[in-house]
């Protein structure tokens, strides 16, 4: 019989080929996995055999405490800040920053505590860095109180509770 | 009176399905972990000046621990211990500035540390700890 073979002109179709092991030196190298050589290797032709360089994938992790102040960026900081009904907590903080993360616990209470009085949000001040700049963030955790589009009080650095509660009191009886 | 079947054509479907991320918005992220190579010598580093200038890491350790991560990234990236908790227009020039390299200059004159990775016995936050292991780094930050 006369040998044949099957191709096609179709875009999404990938020839691929049949090589002997025997005369492929670097599958003779991984041919030690298997208890018997393969009677055949498949190889896309377009593919190389094996990663030139290891794949390092960064691990992105996150807090898996969630917070209730919800994350704002420069795109929405008109419409959820500065034209805001309600006074609004915005606490700016950094990815590496550990104080932050106690502060965050606290605006969490506060947030649940003063749910439909005061709206809370976070900024990232490593990716959000125009709103750092433009209200003058030099470190962080910082805490910006607003009412009626303005910035009317601050909190900066960690502080108990008490302190941060004294704040929200004092913009919502002004 | 073989046949021998030289080559043939694999299907592979086109992906239409877009990406899903289910990446929840509401969770805040930190940035790509920092080598352990750098994290062990910001840890030792940590311990070695507490004890020299008599201050005490924070009573949630998971404080000091997520400072000492962000000394170490910076130490990657920078190549130089560049305070995390602060805000830099340019982090580069402040690395070459040198004053907010920890231990930065506040902490050297006045034992000020903004992070609180340094405390003074006063504070109200600070333990009664100078040391820290890797394994209670990795630990508290490991739900991070």
């Amino acid at each position: 019989m006369a040998s044949f073979s099957l191709t096609s002109s179709s875009p999404t179709l990938h020839k691929a080929t049949i090589i002997d092991p025997s005369s492929s030196s670097s599958s003779s190298s991984s041919s030690h996995a298997f208890p018997h050589r393969p009677p055949f290797v498949l190889r896309m032709p377009h593919q190389p055999r094996r990663l030139q360089t290891p794949l390092v994938l960064p691990k992105i992790q996150s807090l898996r405490h969630k917070t209730r102040a919800t994350p704002v960026t420069k795109d929405l900081w008109d419409n959820s800040i500065l034209k805001s009904e309600t006074p609004v907590l915005v606490i700016f903080y950094a990815n590496w920053c550990g104080p932050c993360r106690m502060v965050h616990r606290i605006i969490d209470e506060i947030a649940t505590e003063y749910a439909g009085k005061l709206k809370c949000f976070i900024v990232n001040t490593d990716t959000d860095m125009q709103i750092a700049e433009d209200y003058e963030i030099k470190a962080v955790p910082v805490v910006l109180m607003f009412k009626n589009g303005e910035k009317c009080d601050s909190v900066i650095g960690t502080m108990p509770k008490e302190f941060y509660v004294a704040a929200i009191e004092r913009v919502l009886k002004s | 009176m073989t046949t021998q079947a030289s080559t043939f054509a694999v299907a592979v479907p086109s992906v239409t399905t877009p990406f899903r991320s289910h990446r929840n918005p509401f969770v805040v992220r930190a940035q790509a972990e920092p080598s352990d190579k750098s994290v062990e010598i910001m840890r030792k580093f940590s311990e070695q000046y507490a004890r020299k200038s008599g201050t005490y890491f924070c009573v949630d350790k998971g404080v000091t621990s997520v400072v000492i991560k962000g000394l170490a990234d910076h130490k990657d990236t920078l190549g130089a211990p560049l305070c995390p908790c602060r805000h830099y227009d340019d982090k580069a020039a402040e690395v070459a500035q040198g004053f907010w390299n920890c231990p930065c200059v506040p902490m050297r004159e006045r034992k000020e540390c903004h992070c609180m990775l340094f405390l003074t016995p006063d504070n109200d936050f600070a333990g009664n700890e100078q040391t820290i292991t890797l394994d209670e780094i990795k630990e508290s930050t490991a739900n991070m």
